[in-house]
């Protein structure tokens, strides 16, 4: 495979791996619907 | 100074943003958070290191291979501090979160104590018992198993990110935690672009010499398919040679021995498993060539221009000084120092010889079998030398500290000491 495709390849991925993140860190704040206190993570 | 200074400033800096994201996000109660901050330094100076590990010729050129390693290896200790810490106060309500902390960090001491002992040489190079047992061990712990041992530190940066991720005190921060996932993926991209990407841009060259140099020394040369335009005198690459039958392709730094940028030559002792099986290289192999690196030419460059230069070359250790004797022998003071281990290991004496000889020459080469001791550098070099000149030391490990400890003695000051330690 040729570098330029390697880098597309890379850059892909990349996005979409923070792509994915950034929906799994909004899931995590909804699902926590609010700040968890301090008693509830511990 | 200042460079490095501001190198090791940005292992400060670099956890920062993370550090103080959570500090505006966090609702854990004071003592805590800062049990946490721990942890985020520990893993922002994994990353860090991961980083380093790229070794990027242009920060190379800014503060010198051994200070990024140096950094490496000393973000990996602070890591560890950092983490037995955060792990030590801090609690997890997440049992599954826990054990990768747990395994993370216990794999990650693993890892460190390994690589102290078989790859930084910061207990080896220091003790001859430590040496012998290292020779023994590396019959089984070679180097490239090594380096895929030190890979595993990927494993344990996942653990920690999975970790991160299933702890509610610190998941449910959005800008936090997209801080910290960025953090991540750049520097896992970087790393696999270099390890993946890179290398396609790499010089490539093609084996043309492979001849023995004394009794365990070979000289091999290749010509490149394009100019070298970056090599200065001194530099090193990492070669890798492509499909050939004797060496693997593990990546190996080697310095170039001449001041050509068409037709590198390398001077290689034969003392490890790899160098050893360099003998059956054969004439054709292609070569992939990381580089150049190094500063010893800048050095020379940037210090005072009327001072004389004083080379002490181990063994194979002339090799990058025999560039930089042909690169300034005409117009500096230099003083070149040979120690050889028996007399047929001075092969470059003609060389050395011819270089002496040339028209306006100032270069002064002194060879020994055996090291040199104090009396040996008073009496070949004078004292000017010893007072003014910038001292550049090349060969195995021990021996240049060995080297090193004795210009300390003799009242030189460690700013004018130069080296480069033959590892790896």
């Amino acid at each position: 495979m040729s570098p330029k495709y390697k880098a597309i390849v890379l850059i892909a991925v990349a996005a979409l791996s923070v792509a994915a993140l950034v929906f799994v860190n909004l899931h995590h704040v909804r699902d926590a619907g609010r700040p968890v206190t301090e008693v509830e993570s511990w | 100074m200042l460079r490095k200074l501001l190198f090791w400033g940005f292992a400060v800096v670099f956890p920062l943003p993370l550090i103080l994201t959570y500090n505006v996000q966090g609702t854990a109660p004071g003592p805590l958070k800062y049990y946490i901050f721990l942890g985020l330094a520990a893993y922002s100076w994994w990353l860090l290191s991961i980083l380093l590990s790229v070794r990027p010729p242009w920060l190379d050129r800014l503060v010198g291979l051994p200070a990024i390693y140096g950094l490496h290896g000393m973000l990996g200790i602070l890591a560890i501090v950092a983490a037995y810490l955060h792990r030590d106060l801090s609690y997890s309500p997440s049992q599954l979160a826990g054990d990768l902390g747990n395994w993370g960090f216990n794999g990650a001491l693993a890892i460190l104590c390994y690589s102290v002992f078989f790859m930084s040489g910061w207990l080896v190079d220091r003790s001859r018992l430590l040496q012998k047992i290292k020779r023994l061990l590396e019959v089984v712990f070679r180097r490239q198993l090594s380096v895929w041992i030190h890979r595993l530190n990927l494993m344990i940066v996942a653990m920690i990110w999975l970790h991160v991720h299933l702890l509610v005190r610190v998941n449910q921060y959005f800008a936090f935690m997209t801080l910290f996932d960025l953090y991540t993926v750049v520097v896992l991209s970087i790393y696999v672009w270099k390890k993946w990407i890179a290398p396609d841009a790499y010089l490539m060259g093609t084996v043309t010499v492979n001849d023995a140099r004394g009794s365990s020394t070979r000289r091999i040369s290749m010509d490149l398919d394009r100019k070298a335009t970056m090599l200065q005198p001194g530099d090193s690459f990492f070669l890798s040679f492509q499909r050939s039958t004797s060496v693997s392709r593990e990546w190996h730094p080697f310095s170039v021995t001449d001041d050509n940028q068409e037709t590198l030559s390398f001077t290689i002792r034969q003392h490890g498993d790899f160098t050893r099986r360099l003998g059956d290289l054969e004439s054709g192999t292609r070569v992939r060539l990381e580089g150049p690196f190094g500063r010893f030419d800048a050095i020379v460059q940037s210090r005072d221009p009327e001072a004389p230069l004083v080379f002490i070359g181990l063994g194979a250790g002339v090799a990058p000084l025999l560039s930089l004797a042909a690169a300034h022998h005409t117009t500096r003071d230099i003083h070149l120092l040979w120690a050889v281990r028996s007399p047929e290991d001075a092969y470059y004496r003609d060389v050395l010889k011819e270089y002496e000889s040339a028209p306006g020459s100032r270069l002064r080469v002194t060879s020994r079998v055996g090291r040199f001791h104090r009396e040996d550098l008073a009496e070949s070099l004078p004292v000017e030398a010893i007072s003014k000149g910038e001292f550049f030391i090349v060969g195995p490990n021990p021996a240049v500290l060995a080297n090193q400890r004795l210009l300390w003695r003799m009242r030189v000051s460690p700013r004018r000491i130069h080296q480069e330690r033959l590892t790896m």
